[in-house]
């Protein structure tokens, strides 16, 4: 039964014309960004030429494609969010804007499945987007701008990692990529529970991830506290799959694991709440359209 | 029982005459001493600690052509510095220079070495020279573009030992913080205040490990 739910609702969100604008989007924006880093690419290096290029020689290609992948994973993964709401948002307030939750549980299936199925071809959307946008970064980036070492430009550190040692950070860092998403997908969800209006929930995630963001930027003392109760900041945490290198005394797969299950964490704890809680709302909601 | 009197005194005698050169023709024996290879290929082992800064050790290659054509190639990416790793401030000593002595200091002779060419990054090197190996020590340059670098150099391969190159130098200098804008690292969920309470300039070192060396 669940499965059958499940391919129906794929149908539906592959059905819809909205589904695509993200596939679309990433489709047509990445191998700009591509073309445009691959010849261009060294004035964003020129940060650290200009500061330590006094001193130090650096030398090898650092715009490679791993470069390349990992700013547009930076730039997109801001973005990407708006993306997802555009469908978590409206799987449920879509069939109340509809009329059609009614002719829904008309068929033998309970509302519990019915909830799981929708979450679950949002969860695979989700997943299907990131996959998207690593397949075009990597299977772009590689072939033409060829592979280095990587260097990671954080607030208080630079970072470098080797080129045969950066392959299964982007995999497990566009795992954690799609965590992060199926979360924003999470909150869409369960907003989209509450509305009848596909808008409504769109709108809100999309306000409560710019707002949190804003909040996170602003260098004042009092949300030093707030910040780590955000859900957006524990988003950036595949970062840190790229903030310890590997060395010569035979440290392999380093990263700073200890910040990644804390960030991946908070953000399981989220999709796990705003999934029972739809589930809950759902059961409780008195159907009327 | 002699012998080793012997060799103490002949030790001595070496000091002692080396001493009783003048600092410019102590360094035009050493430079006569590094110009006897016409040409040497080197394997580098690089490894760079900078507080901001997390590197992977790297390797290169280094080649040397007489007087002073020296490139460094690597495998992959590499962050060299850019005084250093080629002997430059030893290179120096191909060059016309003014030599001031310094006198003795931890029974190195003590050189400050003034470049004549105005065009020369380092404005001033001083250079500690073991009068008994007959190789330097110590180099302590100021240049133009890269503020002051200390090099301290060892000798464990008797082979490069006989033509004054080094085994191992360590380099040390002295680098500004680390200033990366938000806009650009894409960090705009940490506290930047940490960041500007931190003091100023850091000292980076780098070491590197040359061997293999192959020397015509």
């Amino acid at each position: 039964m669940m499965l059958t739910a499940y391919r129906v609702e794929m149908e539906k969100v592959f059905s819809k014309w909205r589904t695509y604008i993200g596939f679309i989007a990433l489709g047509a924006l990445v191998p700009i960004i591509v073309i445009a880093l691959g010849i261009e690419g060294q004035d964003y290096l020129n940060i650290i030429t200009q500061q330590f290029g006094s001193q130090f020689d650096f030398k090898g290609n650092l715009i490679n494609g791993y470069t390349v992948a990992f700013i547009i994973f930076a730039a997109l993964y801001v973005h990407v969010p708006f993306l997802i709401t555009l469908v978590a948002g409206e799987v449920l307030a879509g069939e109340a804007t509809s009329g059609t939750y009614r002719l829904i549980l008309t068929r033998p299936i309970s509302r519990a499945t019915m909830v799981t199925a929708k979450y679950l071809a949002v969860v695979t959307y989700t997943v299907l987007l990131v996959l998207f946008m690593a397949i075009m970064s990597l299977g772009l980036g590689i072939p033409i701008l060829g592979t280095d070492s990587l260097l990671v430009l954080r607030s208080e550190t630079i970072t470098i990692l080797a080129g045969n040692d950066l392959m299964w950070r982007f995999v497990l860092a566009y795992c954690f990529a799609a965590l992060s998403m199926i979360t924003v997908a999470s909150v869409a969800f369960l907003f989209s529970s509450l509305v009848e209006n596909a808008i409504g929930p769109i709108m809100t995630t999309m306000s409560i991830i710019i707002g949190m963001t804003i909040i996170s930027a602003i260098d004042v003392p009092i949300f030093d506290y707030l910040r780590p109760l955000f859900f957006t900041n524990h988003m950036n945490g595949w970062k840190f799959f790229f903030d310890v290198p590997a060395n010569s005394e035979g440290m392999t797969y380093a990263a700073d694991w200890t910040r990644v299950a804390i960030s991946g964490s908070v953000l399981l704890l989220h999709i796990v709440g705003c999934f029972v809680a739809a589930q809950i709302i759902i059961r409780r909601k008195d159907i009327l359209t | 029982m002699m012998r080793v009197v012997s060799l103490i005194a002949l030790t001595l005698f070496a000091a002692s005459a080396a001493h009783a050169r003048t600092a410019d023709a102590l360094l035009k024996e050493l430079r006569a001493k590094m110009t006897r290879a016409k040409s040497y290929t080197a394997q580098l082992a690089i490894k760079v600690d900078v507080p901001f800064m997390r590197v992977p050790d790297m390797t290169a290659t280094l080649k040397h052509t007489a007087p002073d054509k020296t490139t460094i190639d690597a495998p992959g990416f590499a962050m060299l510095p850019k005084e250093g790793v080629d002997l430059g401030a030893l290179k120096l000593l191909s060059k016309d220079f003014t030599a001031i002595d310094m006198g003795v200091e931890k029974s190195m002779r003590k050189i400050k070495v003034l470049p004549s060419d105005e065009s020369s990054d380092i404005v001033v090197a001083t250079i500690w020279v073991d009068t008994v190996a007959m190789v330097a020590r110590k180099v302590v340059s100021t240049t133009k573009k890269a503020g002051t670098v200390t090099i301290d150099l060892s000798y464990d391969d008797a082979k490069a030992r006989a033509y004054a190159l080094p085994s191992f130098t360590k380099i040390s200098m002295e680098m500004d913080p680390l200033k990366i804008p938000k806009s650009i690292s894409g960090d705009f969920d940490g506290n930047s205040r940490k960041q500007a309470a931190k003091p100023g300039p850091v000292k980076a070192v780098v070491e590197v490990r040359y061997s293999k060396y192959d020397i015509k």
